[in-house]
């Protein structure tokens, strides 16, 4: 019963540190064939989220968080009703150990795409050890929070530390070799490095490798890890500010839109979550990561050159607190973002990429309630203190959020 | 809805257990050490040192000082002493200031200059500010890309005659200046190491240095900017949405803090210097335009230079009519239809042909469709770019107009 309870208890915790072909399967031996033993072995869920939003927090503009490069699907929470985010997953494994998986998925404005296709293989090396091999497009597994889908997490917003250095999330082509030995996983990917912090091209690339350790002990469980994440941009722009930009001097989009960077960002986190069965269905939860990039390079326009050497660290934590139908977070994430430029034009660079520091760490702080009004179906009440821009944005959301095995 | 984990393996141990609390302290501690407050700082390299004050807002960069006449005041200082005499020309009858009057933004309102003698100019008179910052010099020669070099056509040029200075004349030019009191201190001061300052190498150096720091960032716009955002009407404000817009395109030419794609400051590293053919001609459909006014393919030759001007400054552009290389639009309104219409069309005489089809024309001279409340705002736009305290600064007024 035990063993059940915590189960259930890891179940709303998103676990892509181990990929959807590693969620467990029903595959008793039944005697199928063809198609249907296909569909026997086939999973669909699904699952989305939909807020409303009292504010915006980057009205007329791309959303920049003072003093760092950003990129990718990072985007700003806006005033009113929004998809946060919606998803289709089919997972498929035979009894050999192959599997395959697909995710069509739908983020914001973001027409639907493919987020995820990919396939591989599982299987014993020794008694004590086992390997999966995966190829395809992926989320990168090197964090559980970097494949959580709004529907999944406490907060319609996105991890700021993962808006900040991973572009929002980390969605690649590439390969993983993971190796699991009892309750501890390693693995490493190996990237195309076509999405941001990388780029496409010859230029780019990116690799990580993880860490995780998965125990638990009377009434208490944990997932402990670490990764450590290399990639590398050539040329690499905002692609963020090439649609719908304003022109303009001081205020110029399109001044941030033509800047490149060529360089690295190495980075590396550590990731904790430790969960507590109370007494009387009572379950408390804390989870937290801390993360460290550094980031050397070239910042250039049509112009103007300077070379950057970008420290940053940042941390989240969350607590979270559940009874039957009701959970409560609380989430606060900030980061430490020190530049330094050297060159001529690193003012003024500085000052067009939004790496000029807005005199304090940007913040983000939130509290959310959530209350399942069915097994699939919650809804959602948040209120955010969203300072991550020279002018802190307090607002509200109310949304559902729904999430299935069909 | 949720992944659903199983821990496999043995449970682990009682004193795994704390591993996790320990895990916690150490990421505590690392948490602790994340103090501080973000900061971005900057190592220019010396770049901006200078021991002139150019009285820029910090928004503006540095312009480039050579490094054969870096700024001084005292050089200034004797410049503009130079810049409004009219001693310097070859039959004191002219100074730079006659074509560079202050008070309409140092151009001379005509549609072409007048020399010393009498010559006409084949072309406009440029306002002067903010020249500093131009990465060349002139309406068309890519060769002229300092103050140094360009400040010898009008004194020395001969075709056309600005400032008449040969060498018949120079020797008694320089006795003029001897004989003036002033410049027996403001010389020496400029070129204190000097036995005999007064030459014509000085002289150039020292109005290079007066018209190097004729700068300008105090207009509405530079206001707003800078965050006055009443500093604009709500027509300048359309009018900048426009002239920053895609569908209108001024700002790929006329772009930046200087607004011109000719642009060149300390910060730079790469430098660009681009001419465009916009249109105004192309006599009898080959693309050419009026003899000896024909912009970069005088200089280079090259068919494809045809009709290839700079892109000036459109600060104080409201004070600076009339327009264009040649002088051959009145108002800014001509202006805007000029573009609007991606061209001009000349149907007779000896320049009669389509300029909107001139094989050369540049690719964002295209046209576009304008109405006669855009026009309004554009130019209200253009209006707010005129910086009134540069037309009354006396740092840059006629000094001998003073005891």
């Amino acid at each position: 019963m035990f063993r059940v309870t915590l189960a259930t208890t890891m179940a709303f915790l998103s676990t892509y540190t181990l990929a959807h072909s590693d969620q467990p399967f029903d595959i008793e031996s039944h005697s199928h064939t063809g198609l249907d033993s296909v569909l026997s072995q086939t999973r669909i869920s699904a699952g989305l989220s939909t807020s409303y939003r009292s504010d915006t927090v980057a009205e007329n503009s791309v959303w920049q968080i003072p003093g760092v490069l950003m990129g990718g699907d990072a985007h700003a929470p806006e005033k009113d009703f929004t998809l946060d985010d919606a998803s289709l997953m089919l997972d498929w494994k035979d009894p050999d150990g192959v599997f395959a998986g697909l995710e069509f998925s739908k983020h914001g404005d973001h027409d639907l795409e493919l987020e995820e296709a990919y396939a591989g293989m599982d299987f014993e090396v020794t008694d004590h050890l086992s390997m999966e091999i995966t190829a395809g497009s992926m989320k990168g597994a090197f964090s559980p929070e970097n494949g959580t889908h709004a529907y999944q997490r406490p907060f319609s917003d996105n991890n700021l530390l993962f808006d900040a250095f991973y572009g929002g999330h980390y969605v690649d082509e590439g390969a993983r070799l993971a190796m699991s030995s009892g309750n501890l996983t390693l693995g490493t990917e190996l990237w195309r490095g076509d999405q941001f912090p990388a780029t496409s091209g010859t230029g780019g690339e990116a690799q990580d490798i993880y860490l995780y350790w998965l125990g638990q002990s009377d009434t208490i469980w944990w997932r402990l890890g670490g990764w450590i994440f290399h990639s590398r941009a050539e040329n690499r722009k905002d692609d963020r500010l090439s649609d719908d930009h304003q022109h303009g001097t001081t205020t110029d989009t399109s001044v941030a839109a033509g800047i490149e960077f060529d360089g690295s960002q190495n980075a590396a986190g550590i990731h904790v979550t430790l969960g507590w069965i109370l007494q009387d269905d009572w379950q408390l939860r804390l989870s937290g990561e801390v993360h460290q990039v550094k980031v050397d390079g070239n910042l250039t326009d049509s112009t103007r050159l300077a070379t950057l050497e970008g420290r940053y660290n940042g941390y989240w934590i969350q607590p979270e607190l559940e009874f039957q139908q009701h959970q409560i977070a609380l989430r606060y994430a900030t980061l430490n973002l020190d530049n330094h430029l050297i060159g001529a034009a690193g003012k003024s660079l500085a000052n067009d990429a939004g790496l000029t520091d807005m005199g304090q760490n940007p913040e983000w702080l939130g509290l959310s309630y959530r209350y399942r009004l069915h097994e699939n179906l919650a809804l959602r009440l948040e209120w955010i203190e969203n300072m991550t821009q020279e002018s802190d944005k307090n607002y509200g959301a109310v949304g559902v959020t729904w999430g299935a095995s069909l | 809805m949720n992944d659903v984990l199983v821990i496999a393996g043995k449970p682990p141990r009682y004193d795994q257990a704390r591993i996790p609390g320990l895990f916690l302290i150490a990421v505590v501690a690392l948490l602790t050490a994340c103090g501080g407050e973000s900061k971005t700082t900057f190592d220019d390299l010396g770049v901006n040192r200078t021991a002139f004050n150019w009285y820029l807002p910090d928004s503006a960069p540095l312009p480039v000082e050579p490094e054969i006449n870096p700024m001084t005041e005292a050089k200034f200082q004797l410049g503009r002493h130079l810049f409004y005499d009219r001693r310097l020309s070859g039959n004191g009858t002219q100074s730079c200031a006659d074509c560079h009057q202050q008070s309409i933004g140092f151009t001379d309102g005509l549609a072409v200059s007048v020399g010393s003698t009498g010559e006409l100019h084949p072309r406009n008179a440029q306002p002067l500010l903010n020249v500093a910052y131009n990465a060349t010099l002139t309406w068309g020669n890519p060769s002229l890309r300092t103050l140094e070099q360009q400040i010898l056509v009008p004194l020395f040029g001969e075709f056309p005659v600005e400032q008449g200075i040969n060498d018949g004349n120079q020797e008694q030019i320089l006795e003029r200046l001897r004989d003036e009191s002033r410049y027996q201190e403001l010389f020496p001061d400029a070129f204190p190491e000097q036995g005999d300052p007064i030459d014509y190498n000085n002289i150039v150096f020292a109005l290079a240095s007066f018209v190097r720091g004729m700068v300008s960032f105090n207009s509405d716009f530079d206001r707003y900017e800078r965050g006055d955002s009443s500093a604009l009407s709500a027509s300048a404000k359309r009018g900048r949405q426009l002239f920053f817009g895609e569908d209108m395109e001024c700002f790929h030419c006329h772009g930046g803090y200087n607004f011109s794609d000719s642009t060149f400051d300390r910060t730079q590293t790469f430098i660009e210097r681009p001419f465009h053919n916009t249109g105004l001609f192309n006599i009898n459909g080959t693309g050419a335009f009026p003899e000896n006014n024909r912009g970069v393919f005088e200089v280079t030759e090259d068919p494809s230079d045809m009709g290839k001007f700079r892109a000036p400054t459109l600060r104080n552009i409201a004070l600076t009519a009339p327009y264009m290389h040649d002088g051959s639009m009145n108002s800014l309104e001509d202006v805007i239809e000029f573009y609007a219409a991606g061209g001009r069309n000349i149907e007779s005489g000896p320049n009669a042909g389509d300029g909107r089809f001139n094989p050369f024309k540049d690719g964002f001279v295209t046209g576009f469709e304008v109405t006669n409340q855009e026009k309004a705002d554009l130019i209200a736009f253009l209006n707010s770019l005129t910086d009134e305290t540069y037309l009354a600064n006396d740092r840059f007024s006629n000094p001998w107009s003073t005891p």
